[in-house]
């Protein structure tokens, strides 16, 4: 386990510096060193305004997603579960978007809280229509409800933009979903709410552990699984909101992070599972953005069709494996 | 069953579309009173008031009816060859694998000059290209499944595949030149936009077809709602028939989509308002749900660009919206009724 | 008498890559009800599906009517051969009325709608399975029992002179899979039509089958007159359970009593 960490703790370390050596131009090493020093010229100026900000964001927010899906993979027993296509990242993204409709621009402390009351209640709609839905709901419907809902919400948020053009400028960027060009200052948001969802995660991770059983038997072993759930839940809204209010809406990076932390580290239980979650997030945010600046030189791809790419295939396997019970 | 009879039930809903089409072609951003409207329709108007109806109007209204037309039957088609009730072609994937046919053919044929190297007639048949591979790849996955065929999972396969047509969309738009992007743009989010009596004649000439079709061999449809087994047991070549209503589904999904863009979820309600309205196993359930189908993407277009003038909504985002809630009704209701 | 049903020669089938018939051959007669008897997976559900052409047999010929089978139309072999299989399926809002229509498929044209005589056949498979009163009813509001004879309606309606029947006692109640072997046996002798159906249960071949065909491991045990095939002794062997034949005062035919342990 702790080899494990270690190692992807390096890798991450070398993804970072890819991160900052590649792009539309190549650095040398003794550049990006020069730049991290303070010095002066385009080219540090590149690496400190623009590479160091966007690495920045997509750790922060590949942690943060990835451990939104494992924890809402957990709380409700489902390996397809999460935030992207489950709609809580689009009905974030709607809540800001209303937001600026309504207001103008707002500041980031209430795009934050905008983005974290759209999450929360965008997951509490869902799982409110699967437990209508019966305990016969298998994760199949809990995914299609999740699709539909993203699909309704994007739709929403474009009427909303098209309606409202000075919206439509201002937050067509940011809908796109990716880390480039972010502000530093959108770390404010992400970093705290990935330090309570890790620090919350961490804390009721015993008790997901046992949750792997079914209800009734995680009961009678002393677990309270309903306020478990709904912690796990609300945890994972939180992260989710935090990553959208700092790069938009970014779908698959929490089924790809949880399901690929499971391969690294088959046996671990739930806390050797969330820093390894955490860690395999940051790095595959990180090399999806390398790849989205490098696959359309000159241009930039969204990063969403990055990982829709890496993630789809991953979503089949997962359907195609027999283990995976029935759906 | 309301206690009207079925030939009396379609004379209605044609009765509607007729209307619909009418104060459709009326409105606008020089709305037309339905009296000069139906003065031009017949000949008689003024000049102006018939350029506006012939030229301006009337080919986007009837291409909106048209394609909703073909859309519905898809979904219908869909419904019945998967007997699955949540089955259509933006669930399983065909309308956003038309769209990487479509995105796919602007890029490859366009020039520097960013002018089209062959005529633009070959859009349908790229259209329908893409769908195919992308319904192909669909079945396959859902015939060959490790877990058993079962229908809620054709469904899962197909949102997959959905997602990745469309991130190969995006990546395609943005490596394609700039002015085919912002054209493939407009047209990907569902509009009728800017529509010529010729896109009409191409989708007329594939109803008409279909329709033919489904004149000759539409008893089988019926016969689907039946498990293979029985199916076959009452006459029926169940492989064939399936194979046939796939691939008729898919050229429909194809054809409307080349013209109209990606409206989504028309295919997915159209048959289950004209379940409830009509009922699925009375005859005349395909033509209720084509005109049906008509009727919301006439609407939803209409609304599309007369609700936030001079702003064009996209048709496609409208439906969505009234189409989502619908679905997640279903899905509950089916999942309670099989549970 | 004369004429044979159906005629297995050499017939290998797979299935779920087992392979569950071993060279079978095999004369059905004309005009009688035949049971297919035999231990679970012994192969005589695939027997009637590869009868019915629902399974395509690796090796073998197969003979239905005096036609080999691929010479048939599926609308053909429809008119001539009605199967119910062993879990049929519809939609739970389809009423009686429409499943039974759909019995009617292989008689009906394009897409002209119902003509007279489809609606007399209808009409007269619902009265035989004394569905009448239920007939606008969704099957989904059905009992076990009325959903069985729902079904059986349907292949009624069929009009075939030969009828195939998968377990159709299965998941039924004693007094329902009377009521429905009653109707089979009302079928064969009133309308002469011949039946071939695949039962589990001894006792109910014993009372209303005229001839078992017992099939083992993929072959077949034993063929012929019911008495003449369900003995003591065969039971024992096939199913691998000792078993007694008593006579029961006022019953024409014995009543099979397993004994375990023998």
């Amino acid at each position: 386990m702790k080899k494990t960490a270690t190692l992807l703790v390096l890798v991450l370390g070398l993804a970072i510096g890819a991160s900052l050596h590649l792009g539309l131009n190549l650095y040398s090493p003794a550049t990006v060193l020069a730049a991290l020093g303070g010095a002066e010229g385009t080219d540090a100026i590149i690496i400190r305004t623009l590479r160091i900000p966007r690495t920045m964001v997509a750790i922060c927010a590949g942690a943060a997603l990835g451990l939104s899906g494992f924890l809402v993979q957990s709380a409700t027993r489902n390996p397809l579960a999460e935030p992207g296509l489950l709609g809580i990242n689009a009905g974030a993204a709607f809540c800001v978007v209303l937001g600026v409709t309504l207001w103008g621009t707002v500041g980031l402390a209430a795009m934050g809280a905008l983005a974290l009351a759209g999450g929360l209640a965008t997951t509490g709609v869902l799982f409110g229509i699967v437990a209508a839905a019966g305990r016969t709901a298998g994760p199949g419907t809990t995914l299609l409800a999740g699709v539909t809902l993203a699909a309704m919400l994007a739709s929403l948020t474009q009427v909303l933009l098209l309606v409202d053009e000075t919206a439509l400028e201002t937050m067509l960027f940011w809908l796109s979903g990716g880390f480039a060009d972010r502000s530093l200052a959108v770390l404010a948001l992400g970093l705290p709410s990935l330090v309570v969802g890790m620090i919350g995660a961490l804390a009721i991770s015993a008790s997901l552990d046992v949750l792997r059983l079914d209800d009734d038997s995680a009961g009678a072993l002393g677990v309270r699984v309903t306020g478990v759930r709904m912690g796990a839940l609300a945890l994972g809204a939180l992260l989710a909101a935090g990553a959208v209010a700092m790069a938009g809406p970014v779908v698959f990076l929490g089924l790809v992070a949880p399901h690929l932390a499971r391969r690294v580290a088959p046996r671990t239980n739930s806390a050797g599972r969330i820093v390894v979650t955490v860690l395999t997030g940051a790095i595959i945010a990180v090399l999806a953005d390398i790849v989205a600046r490098l696959i359309v030189l000159p241009g930039e791809a969204p990063v969403g069709a990055v990982l829709a790419l890496v993630g789809v295939p991953i979503l089949v396997s997962l359907l195609r494996r027999k283990a995976e019970a029935a759906l | 069953m309301s206690p009207i009879a079925a030939p009396l039930r379609l004379a209605g809903l044609a009765a509607c579309l007729a209307v619909l089409t009418v104060v459709a072609t009326g409105l606008g951003s020089s709305a037309l009173p339905l009296d000069r409207v139906t003065a031009a329709l017949i000949g008689r108007g003024e000049t102006m008031d018939a350029v506006i109806v012939w030229t301006l109007r009337l080919p986007r209204v009837v291409l909106a009816v048209l394609a909703g037309m073909a859309l519905a039957l898809a979904g219908a088609l869909l419904q019945r060859v998967t007997r699955n009730p949540v089955a259509a072609p933006s669930i399983l994937g065909i309308t956003d694998g038309a769209a990487v046919g479509v995105v796919a053919f602007l890029w490859i044929f366009s020039d520097d000059a960013n002018a089209l190297t062959v005529s633009i007639h070959w859009q349908p048949l790229a259209a329908a290209l893409g769908a195919l591979v992308f319904a192909a790849l669909v079945a396959v996955l859902a015939l060959f499944d490790p877990q058993g065929r079962s229908p809620l999972r054709i469904i899962l396969y197909g949102i997959s595949l959905a997602a990745l047509a469309k991130a190969a969309v995006t990546l395609m738009m943005i490596l394609g030149p700039v002015y085919r992007a912002g054209q493939a743009l407009t047209w990907l989010t569902g509009s009728v936009g800017a529509a010529h009596w010729q896109d009409v004649g191409t989708v007329a000439a594939g109803l008409i077809a279909a329709t033919l079709i489904l004149v000759m061999v539409g008893c089988h449809v019926r016969q689907l709602v039946l498990d293979p087994e029985t199916a076959q047991a009452t006459g029926v070549s169940v492989g064939r028939a399936q194979l046939l209503f796939l691939v008729l589904a898919v050229a429909l999904t194809a054809l409307a989509v080349s013209q109209v863009g990606a409206v989504g979820f028309v295919g997915l309600i159209a048959p289950h308002i004209a379940r409830l309205i009509h009922g699925q196993f009375t005859g005349g359930y395909l033509a209720a749900t084509a005109m049906i189908g008509g009727v919301l993407v006439l609407g939803a277009d209409t609304l599309a660009r007369t609700l936030a003038p001079p702003v064009e909504l996209p048709a496609g985002a409208l439906t969505a919206l009234v189409g989502a809630p619908l679905f997640l009704w279903l899905l509950l209701k089916e999942r309670r009724t099989h549970g | 008498m004369a004429e044979a049903l159906a005629r297995l020669r050499n017939v290998t089938a797979r299935y779920d890559g087992v392979t569950a018939l071993h060279t079978v051959g095999l004369d059905l007669p004309e005009g009688l009800v035949t049971a297919f008897c035999g231990p679970n997976g012994s192969g005589k559900s695939t027997a009637l599906r590869v009868m019915r052409g629902l399974h395509v047999p690796s090796m073998g010929d197969v003979e239905v009517a005096g036609r080999p089978l691929g010479d048939w139309s599926p609308r053909e072999l429809a008119k001539s051969v009605a199967m119910l299989s062993q879990s049929p399926d519809a939609p739970p809002e389809l009423t009686v009325q429409d499943l039974v229509r759909l019995g009617r498929f292989a008689h009906q044209r394009g897409f002209r709608g119902q003509r007279a005589e489809d609606r007399i056949a209808c009409d007269r498979a619902l009265d035989a399975t004394e569905m009448t009163h239920l007939a606008e009813r969704p099957i989904g509001r059905l009992s076990g029992g009325q959903l069985q004879r729902a079904w059986i309606a349907m292949t009624i309606a069929q009009d075939a002179p030969h009828i195939f029947l998968d377990e159709p006692t299965n998941h039924l109640d004693v007094s329902h899979a009377f009521e429905v072997l009653e109707l089979v046996k009302r079928l064969n002798r009133s309308e002469g039509r011949s039946i071939v159906l695949v039962l589990h249960d001894l006792n109910m071949a014993m009372r209303y089958a005229d001839r078992v065909v017992l099939f083992d491991k993929g072959h077949i045990a034993a063929a012929g007159p019911t008495q003449d095939v369900l003995t003591e002794r065969r039971i024992a062997e096939v199913f691998g359970i000792g078993c007694r034949l008593i006579e029961i005062e006022g019953q024409n035919v014995p009543t099979v009593v397993p004994l375990p342990g023998n």
